[in-house]
């Protein structure tokens, strides 16, 4: 019923005009001096590199914790395992980019965000629902939230020679080097390299019976490194850029925390590598072409030295062949078309565990029209998947196939003023993952897609003068969960995933950001975001657990943060809380974690010397010592304190821009 | 392996008959035995933040008691409890996931020691003790670190501790030999070590057909028995063997299967046993060695999720350990508590009692005291 209207009112508003536009004489986007996030007929957040400091964003997983609607899973420390949730749907839901593509992981299908570290970030967006954006890859919109992590892009006319060291409690040292380098007017490279290590044996309380337990982490050291070669080539009407990455990673994993022991010896080792590669082709001034590739191999080497003989070890490899075309054509001014198709292949073998050798085709399409014009913008797209499994030695998963539409309206309320009301819908499904599929005990061959429908109502303002800046933007939503994915045991030795659950959720989230100058060199900044979301099981009704909220889902989250920019030491100040949340789906009796509020404080300054540049920041974290657990028994990390020192060394080339 | 054969309960019971004929006599001390309650062992969920607990059923009030060892001591059992046993006026609950054995007052639950295993045996071999058992003054505990260990009851100091098989569960102590079932964490291969207490030699017996044994029993006809638990394929998660009580042969290298089960429990050598297949509704079956056949065990009313079987060595009553059905759905909820039902010994139910969440093992109150008059 109500998708007909849906769509009635898509053919009432299609004879007229559209959103943000890829300028096809370039690679310029139209925003009409109206901030994106703004003028999104989607929800979506952005997070710029200016923004980390001012804000006193410390990691990845602070980051995220500034966006409306996340929920993070965080199990503690630097380098602990970090998942995003999204209005709580499950983390297999939320897709995360890297550069514009897809970062794909078949076996557990969710990325762990805590490789990521932000000294070579320039900006995370989050999309809800669906983007404005319609010349991206059909893999891009086939989750029900985007998480768009960038990377630096190259300097357009220098040289560049960075280096940073950070330095924190609990044996933090985390380097990191970047050198840019423009080759020639039409090439541009760069090399990055950072590694990290941490001991992450941080002190912890913990609650037994009556007594207080004092102890520490044990066995968290995290050993990682990362390198990165990028380039970016471009000539009149082509562009080609394109990547090289590594990651290793050797950690030691704490376990759970216990109150009379905290002996644990599991310990994994993660590396991965893959090539990405853009191309983009502007024909003439109607269409537009664009390519993308990408080869990636992951292993996982999980050991557990609780267990003699190696018995619960396990080695897992991936790989992933990926390749995309999107094509964009203008027909006429106000509309704008895209047809993009991917293809991907993707498998998985292990010592054991996993049932066979399993793989997956994936051809996705999308149908997508962007249409604008004076105050209306709307985006309709039309996606449709086809997963067809397969296994070398075994039963195979079921084929999937399904079209998945999603519609996207905006409407300036009024000419003068940049006020906008949104509206959204979207139905989209997940595959289930290769674990979920054939994991011992656990997988099922017979698994259904975990299907979720979103719908989305929000108002966005902006407002500047010059020397205020006001942004506010507010999403009520609707989403449904059904065949959601669950474990569930047949007895204590086998459990077996079926498509059980499901969940409706009632939410709102609502952001602000101001900023003001005060006086010359003073700039005062406040960005605030609060989520409310009831997430309640409605799998049957006639359950003792019908309309109990969602195991690991806070009802009332937010963050705010406050920065004060000035001559002599920048200065920002944040917090992030949650309320209470269950690790049981029948809130059994004290399986709540309780709420929390962790609040951090940042300190900066630049100092320019000709054509250096230093940045020295320091940043205190959870300053008063909450003690607080994200993912059951794993304590949050205490009072902590963190020094960054960055350089930066530029010289001008005289080559024209890039 | 046929010599003595000494069933407590059998001891037990002619000892009964003795006091209760000599009552009238009042002079001189009587020995009574006793058995005045259950004590279920819950694991708990790790994964939820569920801690194992022990529930305390007292016979004489009929009602179950939850979290008595939190209730007496404010700090709780931790993560996963796995068995217990009554020994003299104490009782131990052996915790898998915190290296710990719990020793505390058989009636309050008052901590007395509280023993760390892995100081006790060091971190390799003292990690996850698993089973115990209790004679001639000690207490033998298993670990999944190979090895088992004996413990005196008055100073909790390790007396001897010896190398087994690999992941060690459920123990036999018969007579000077203690068997030992070794389970190989279910990847088969498991066998039985034989250690004799005296002389401190551990044999390893390779019984065929048995891949995985968790318990070791003596029947009525004084022959061995073992559980031995399905192995599955490590890749397919196919079951390559069943869940079957297995007949030994006296010298250890064959076995006779002789009923499926996954749950057994055994009373005067009689073996009772619940076999709860993957997917189907499950099976009660007695079998009495030397008396012909396995025959169906009739209980007046069944549990919807069978995790464990015991029998009370003074009065032969029946617990059925059970998991509770999800709310969600049909399958066992291993967030939610368990429950108990309690039969008489012709099978009647005589009550029910909620336990806590992932019962695994019931113990009992019983022993004999002396009565001075």
């Amino acid at each position: 019923m109500l998708i007909s209207v849906l769509f009635a009112s898509i053919a009432v508003a299609m004879p007229i005009d559209t959103t943000k536009i890829h300028h096809l004489e370039g690679v310029v986007i139209e925003r009409s001096h109206v901030s994106e996030n703004v003028s999104s007929a989607s929800p979506m957040q952005i997070l710029d590199r200016q923004h980390f400091s001012v804000l006193g964003v410390t990691d990845i997983a602070d980051a995220l914790h500034r966006l409306p609607g996340v929920n993070l899973k965080d199990y503690g420390g630097a380098g602990g395992m970090k998942t995003v949730c999204v209005r709580g749907f499950g983390t297999q839901h939320t897709g995360v980019s890297y550069d514009g593509i897809i970062l794909g992981d078949g076996q557990s299908g969710q990325v762990d965000l805590s490789r990521y570290s932000l000294g070579n970030l320039s900006q995370i967006a989050l999309s809800v629902v669906d983007g404005s954006d319609i010349f991206i890859p059909a893999r891009n919109v086939s989750k029900a939230a985007l998480l768009n992590i960038n990377t630096l892009q190259m300097p357009t006319h220098r040289q560049v020679l960075s280096g940073e060291v950070k330095m924190g409690s609990y044996g933090l040292v985390n380097p990191f080097v970047r050198w840019q380098q423009r080759i020639s007017e039409k090439l541009g490279i760069s090399l990055m390299a950072d590694y990290l290590y941490a001991d992450n044996n941080y002190p912890y309380t913990i609650q037994n019976g009556m007594e207080k337990v004092h102890d520490r982490r044990q066995n968290s050291r995290m050993n990682s490194a990362h390198g990165e070669l990028n380039f970016l080539w471009k000539d009149g009407r082509h562009q080609l850029n394109g990547k090289l990455y590594y990651y290793d990673n050797k950690r030691l994993l704490p376990g759970i925390v216990r109150y009379y022991t905290n002996l644990n010896r599991e310990s994994l080792h993660e590396r991965n590598a893959f090539g990405q590669f853009t191309y983009e082709y502007l024909l003439s001034s109607h269409w537009q072409m664009k390519w993308n590739a990408k080869v990636d191999w992951a292993e996982t080497k999980y050991i557990d030295g609780n267990y003699p003989d190696g018995i619960n070890d396990g080695h897992y490899w991936q790989r992933e062949y990926y390749a995309n075309m999107c094509l964009l054509w203008k027909p006429a001014p106000g509309w704008t078309a895209d047809y993009s198709v991917d293809y991907s292949h993707a498998n998985l073998n292990s010592t054991k565990l996993i049932y066979g050798l399993p793989y997956r085709n994936s051809l996705l399409q999308t149908v997508a029209l962007n249409y604008r014009k004076g105050r209306l913008q709307a985006v309709a797209r039309m996606l449709h998947s086809l997963y067809l499994n397969g296994n070398k030695s075994g039963d195979a998963a079921d084929d999937m196939k399904r079209f998945s539409p999603s519609l996207s309206l905006s409407w300036r309320l009024l000419q003068q003023e940049r006020l906008f009301a949104r509206l959204s819908f979207k139905n989209i499904f997940r595959a289930p993952s290769f674990s979920e599929s054939y994991f011992a005990h656990h997988g099922s061959r017979a698994l259904k897609p975990e299907s979720t429908d979103q719908l989305n109502v929000g108002l966005t303002f902006e407002k500047s003068d010059s020397r205020t800046h006001l942004v506010l933007t507010a999403d009520g939503y609707l989403n449904h969960v059904k065949d959601k994915i669950i474990s569930i045991p047949y007895n204590m030795f086998i459990w077996q995933n079926i498509n059980l659950g499901k969940v409706e959720m009632l939410g709102l989230d609502v952001a602000a950001h101001w900023e003001r100058k005060l006086h010359h060199r003073h700039t005062l900044t406040a960005a605030v975001n609060y989520s409310y979301l009831r997430a309640a099981n409605h799998t049957l009704r006639s359950s003792d657990n019908y309309g109990l909220q969602i195991a690991y889902t806070p009802e009332h989250s937010g963050n705010i943060a406050l920065g004060w920019q000035n001559p002599w030491v920048n200065l920002s100040l944040n917090a992030t809380g949650a309320t209470k949340r269950w690790a049981t789906t029948n809130h059994y009796d004290q399986t709540d974690l309780s709420s929390y509020l962790d609040v951090g404080a940042t300190l900066y300054r630049t100092f320019a010397l000709g054509k250096h540049q230093l940045n020295a920041r320091f940043d205190m974290m959870n300053l008063f010592h909450t003690q607080y657990e994200i993912v059951a028994h794993y304590p949050m990390p205490g009072r902590r304190v963190m020094l960054t020192l960055a350089w930066e060394l530029h010289t001008l080339i005289n080559n024209k821009p890039i | 392996m046929k010599k003595l054969f000494l069933n407590l309960s059998m001891l037990l019971a002619a000892v009964a008959a003795f006091t209760s004929c000599s009552k009238e006599d009042n002079n001189g001390p009587q020995l009574r035995i006793y058995s005045n309650g259950a004590y279920v062992v819950n694991a708990g969920n790790m994964g939820s933040k569920i801690d194992g607990s022990l529930t305390a059923i007292d016979y004489k009030s009929n009602t179950a008691k939850q979290k008595v060892f939190l209730g007496a001591n404010g700090v709780s059992l931790g993560n996963t409890a796995n068995d217990g046993l009554v020994y003299g006026s104490k009782a131990y609950i052996v915790v898998d996931q915190e290296n710990t054995i719990e020793v505390v007052d058989k009636t309050t639950f008052k901590r007395i020691k509280q023993i760390k295993t892995t100081e006790l045996l060091g971190a390799d071999e003292g990690k996850s003790p698993r089973h115990i058992v209790s004679g001639y003054g000690k207490v033998i505990v298993s670990t999944f670190g190979g090895v088992v260990a004996e413990i005196d009851t008055v100073n909790f100091k390790l007396v001897k501790k010896y190398t087994v098989g690999k992941y060690p569960e459920g123990m036999l102590l018969n007579g000077n030999q203690l068997l030992v079932a070794n389970s190989n964490y279910g990847n088969g291969g498991g066998n039985i070590s034989i250690v004799d207490l005296y002389s401190g030699k551990v044999t390893t017996k390779n019984v065929k057909d048995v891949e995985n044994p968790q318990r070791i029993f003596i029947g009525a006809d004084h022959n061995l028995y073992v559980l031995d638990w399905a192995v599955y394929d490590p890749k397919t998660w196919a079951p390559k063997t069943e869940n079957t009580l297995r007949l030994v042969s006296p010298d250890w290298t064959t076995s006779k299967k002789v009923a499926n089960a996954n749950y057994v429990a055994a009373f005067n050598g009689v073996f009772y046993m619940i076999n709860a297949p993957y997917g189907a509704p499950a099976t009660y079956s007695v079998y009495t060695p030397g008396a012909g056949a396995v025959a169906s065990w009739k209980l007046s009313e069944t549990v919807q999720y069978p995790c464990g079987l015991s029998i009370d060595p003074v009065t032969g009553e029946f617990f059925v350990l059970s998991n509770s059905k999800s709310k969600d759905g049909e399958s066992a909820d291993y967030n939610a508590d368990g429950y108990l039902y309690r039969y008489n010994t012709a099978g009647t139910k005589i009550a029910d009692y909620k336990v806590g969440v992932g019962p695994v093992a019931v113990f009992f109150n019983a022993g004999a005291e002396w009565l001075n008059n």
